[in-house]
């Protein structure tokens, strides 16, 4: 009967590899689109982007079990320009192919005025 | 004395804090056993999360997240009926007790049904005092005013000591089917208030009563119980005289003057010819 191997003549090492990257702030950038199914709900999210950057997120909750989302956070300064419920439904049009129930979605929003006039010659 | 929701709820029931995760109020759930846990920030009641939802919801989720944030409420001293009217109406399995806005308890469909079926008189089927209490309060909430009737059975205490205690009691079930089937034909319900004292309600008025009592009478003269004389009851009618819309400034102190009344009618009405007395009733 043969002995077992001790540990000390174990082959067996760990290696480790690491990434780093800058961490954003914050992380979920614009507008975070729930899925009704997802691993974070709404009160977290809305928590998490409280924490992280206080007083800029609004949580819009979607009414209805129609939709596969169940809330949508929207930085604040967006809802300045347009009315939250035209954003949502940009967000909801725009997203659909990526959109499902367990989804949570992070969207980047550039919003670029653009502007023309016509003024009378000197 | 109708019973009350304080006496079949679960005092200081398990709570779960809202900021935990679906998977710890499941555990919470399997290892006490329970469908569903009041949901709390601090001491604040802010929802319900039952079974349904954990099963609905990631586990990874805040139980903030999960739960319901509107659950059905009754306070303490509500009657069980007016709890159990509530969950069939909105088909729930139980109600947060809440006094003043904290949470004092909860009352599961189960125990409220176990403590209702105490409602229940079994020798004769019919419904107990304390659900009487109930109906009457309720139909005077709702401004109207229904007739009462107070059924006494003759000579009771002689039929026991002559035909002995089985013998009543086959008489007590027989009277309480014909009495049972006799209210629902003509729209009301019929109550065993104590011993051989039985309560019929119409939500009608007394004019539309009156005449039925005289068919009842005779219905209860033809009744057969085996080994037994015929009976006869003594009736004592009360109510079903203020035109509808009206409510009392206390419903519960006006159904008590109303079965008084008619129950103190009814002795009146022991050897009468017509054998029934109309309550005299004034200041309601």
């Amino acid at each position: 009967m043969s002995k077992p191997e001790s540990r000390e003549h174990s082959q067996k090492h760990l290696q480790l590899s690491l990434r780093a990257q800058p961490f954003e702030i914050p992380p979920l950038w614009d507008a975070l689109l729930i899925g009704r199914g997802a691993p974070i709900g709404p009160e977290a999210a809305r928590r998490m982007a409280e924490s992280l950057s206080p007083g800029q997120f609004e949580l819009i909750p979607l009414e209805g079990e129609g939709s596969v989302v169940e809330a949508c956070l929207v930085r604040k300064k967006l809802l300045r320009l347009v009315e939250a419920e035209s954003l949502v439904q940009l967000l909801l049009e725009e997203c659909a192919q990526m959109l499902d129930e367990e989804a949570v979605i992070r969207v980047h929003l550039d919003p670029e005025l653009q502007a023309k006039r016509t003024l009378r010659l000197r | 004395m109708q019973r009350r929701v304080i006496d079949a709820m679960t005092p200081d029931p398990l709570v779960v804090e809202g900021e935990v995760s679906v998977a710890e109020a499941a555990r919470l759930m399997n290892q006490h056993r329970v469908g569903g846990l009041p949901v709390v920030t601090g001491e604040r009641l802010v929802g319900l999360l039952t079974s349904r939802d954990v099963r609905a919801a990631h586990p990874n989720r805040l139980v903030l997240d999960a739960m319901r944030k509107d659950p059905l409420t009754i306070p303490p001293e509500a009657s069980l009926f007016e709890a159990f009217e509530r969950m069939q109406e909105a088909e729930v399995e139980r109600l947060l007790v809440v006094r003043a806005g904290k949470l004092v308890g909860v009352l599961t469909k189960g125990a409220l049904l176990y403590s209702l079926g105490a409602s229940q008189d079994p020798l004769t089927g019919l419904s107990r005092a304390d659900r009487l209490r109930h109906t009457l309060e309720s139909y005077l909430q709702g401004g109207l005013d229904p007739t009462l009737v107070f059924a006494d059975l003759d000579s009771f205490g002689s039929l026991n000591k002559a035909h002995g205690h089985v013998a009543a009691d086959r008489a007590l079930r027989a009277l309480g089917r014909l009495l049972g089937g006799f209210a629902r034909a003509h729209g009301g319900e019929a109550f065993r208030y104590a011993g051989d004292e039985f309560v019929l309600l119409f939500p009608r008025p007394r004019g539309e009563v009156l005449p039925l009592l005289e068919e009842l009478r005779r219905e209860v003269g033809v009744l057969k119980v085996e080994g037994l004389p015929p009976l006869a009851l003594s009736l004592g009618v009360s109510g079903g005289r203020r035109g509808p819309g009206r409510v009392p400034e206390n419903p519960a102190a006006t159904a008590d003057d109303l079965i008084n009344l008619a129950s103190q009618a009814s002795t009146r009405a022991k050897g009468s010819p017509q054998g029934w007395v109309e309550a005299a009733e004034s200041s309601r």
